[in-house]
């Protein structure tokens, strides 16, 4: 045998482990190197994305092209760069610093700021799994199941897939449900939508014919608030560290967050068109549910029931990011033992938060006469309002060149950020002025 | 971590998942303390702290305000 030079040690040790999809290999193509690393990277990036087109946002995206047809869809295209350069410096932080983000805020800014982002990360992310619950409920009856019925088995699946104590068996069910939003884009195809249109509504900023009105502002906030939310910051990052991925995984990890950042904006914008259908007939929107079984009678049952089958699987994929980001942030900074990869004794606290959330948030929508469209469309503003502070203390900590070293921000990527984050200041005071004022800007039609 | 052992005729590499590999070592943030902040990074942070206040007050009321609880 020719003379053999080890350049990094073999994982002899590595290799005993895992199951077949993920034990050590061995190949001798480059290529198919790269693409097994990817493969065994990906996940946090597409279930972040794929997770942000929850209830809330099938909601806010389908209202938006009910009431301004495809007036709104090169705001999608707007939103695709910063909510990946966004998730991009949180992949950093994670990777780096094998920490959460809310361990990162309260170590680094103290505790008073620790504690409000906390407090406000389960304020807002609480609200935001009721809003989950709701949509499950809703889709669920337009099917005729009892609210009593889809939302317990619902709570139970929830809870039955993070308690494995798998990380993998975790990341391996919620990818697969990740994948099934596909079927947006398969619906709204069928709408046949003129691809003219499209594109030019896509590529060619425009106002809807009525002009900046109270409800527009309203509309934009809360597609912004949607599709940059908060909790994707703690929940990726938290992700990244809890799949332990490493130095040599950020590349990977960055294609993986940027093809999700494309899918689920193309998520997006297919429930934009869809909504836009009920535009063009001049039929008014309620929610989602009634949109849904309006496209029934016009592009038939399986479109109806396909939309609320995908409506509740937003729903559940949204809530178990959410209560896994919720989760992580509690058990980070409360210093417990807070990983998928542990059973439940060994991290009860980090577990028993997530069930409580999920069974409290549970138990609210069952509520009789719960008001919770207002709730899911109020939670997207709120959350827009609360992404200022968080983008800024993402700003502060990718700038550390004390923690982060070389992986601290460039000059390109803080020229974004400070545009983004005196954007998302001017939307929120343009908000405060209209509540304040409220004839500041005319009223609408909707 | 990829691995590569050269060899004069061919080249493996070892492609490991990352929960099997072994731990890497990170930035450790406990040792570095509070971050240090400039006097501009205190009065954005200050200035933060009253933005969010007030935000969070009038999404309170606007959402009363629509619920029909304030008129």
């Amino acid at each position: 045998m020719s003379t053999r030079e080890q350049i990094v040690m073999a994982p002899a040790a590595a290799a005993a482990q895992g199951d077949a999809l993920v034990r050590t290999r061995a190949v001798r193509s480059p290529i198919l190197r790269h693409i097994l690393q990817y493969l065994m990277v990906f996940g946090p990036g597409l279930i972040v994305m794929v997770a942000d087109n929850d209830a809330g946002a099938v909601s806010t995206y389908t209202q938006a092209g009910a009431q301004y047809g495809m007036k709104l869809m090169w705001l999608m295209l707007l939103l695709l760069p910063v909510t990946y350069f966004c998730q991009e410096m949180v992949v950093r932080l994670g990777i780096a610093t094998g920490k959460g983000h809310a361990a990162m805020i309260y170590r680094r800014f103290g505790k008073w700021w620790g504690r409000f982002s906390l407090v406000d990360l389960e304020l807002v992310n609480f609200l935001t799994l009721v809003t989950e619950f709701a949509a499950v409920s809703l889709a669920f009856s337009k099917i005729g199941v009892s609210p009593y019925i889809s939302v317990t088995i619902a709570a139970a699946g929830l809870i039955t897939m993070v308690v494995t104590g798998s990380y993998l068996r975790w990341e391996r069910v919620t990818v697969f449900l990740c994948l099934l939003d596909a079927g947006w884009l398969i619906f709204a195809l069928n709408t046949h939508p003129s691809a003219i249109e499209v594109a030019r509504n896509v590529l060619v900023p425009s106002l809807p014919e009525e002009g900046i009105t109270s409800n527009l502002i309203f509309v934009v906030i809360a597609i912004v608030g949607t599709t940059v939310a908060p909790w994707q910051l703690f929940f990726q990052q938290s992700c990244v560290a809890d799949k332990r991925l490493r130095f040599a995984d950020l590349n990977k990890e960055r294609l993986d967050t940027f093809l999700a950042a494309c899918f689920t904006v193309a998520a997006a914008g297919s429930m934009m068109l869809l909504g836009n259908v009920l535009h063009t007939r001049g039929i008014r929107y309620t929610d989602p549910a009634q949109m849904a079984t309006v496209l029934g009678p016009i592009y038939g049952p399986l479109v109806k029931y396909g939309v609320l089958l995908l409506m509740a699987n937003a729903a559940v994929l949204g809530a178990t990011a959410i209560s896994l980001a919720s989760s992580w942030a509690y058990s980070e900074v409360m210093g417990w033992t807070h990983s998928l990869s542990r059973k439940f004794s060994e991290a009860p606290g980090f577990y028993s938060v997530y069930i409580a959330a999920i069974m409290a948030a549970a138990a609210i929508v069952l509520i009789p006469r719960a008001p919770l469209q207002l709730i899911i469309m109020g939670v997207q503003v709120l959350a827009g309002l609360m992404l200022p502070s968080a983008i800024i203390f993402l700003q502060l900590l990718l700038n550390d060149r004390e923690l982060l070293g070389k992986y601290a921000n460039k000059r390109w990527n803080n020229v974004i950020n400070w545009t983004v984050i005196v954007v998302l200041f001017v939307l929120s005071l343009i908000l405060a002025a209209q509540v304040m004022l409220p004839n500041l800007f005319p009223a609408s039609q909707y | 971590m990829t691995t590569m052992t050269r060899d004069r005729e061919e080249r493996t590499y070892y492609v490991v998942h990352p929960l099997f590999d072994e731990p890497e070592e990170k930035v450790d943030p406990d040792k570095l303390g509070p971050m240090h902040l400039s006097l501009g990074g205190k009065i954005s942070l200050t200035c933060l702290r009253f933005y969010l206040i007030l935000m969070i007050a009038l999404a309170f009321y606007r959402v009363a305000v629509l619920a029909g609880v304030i008129h």
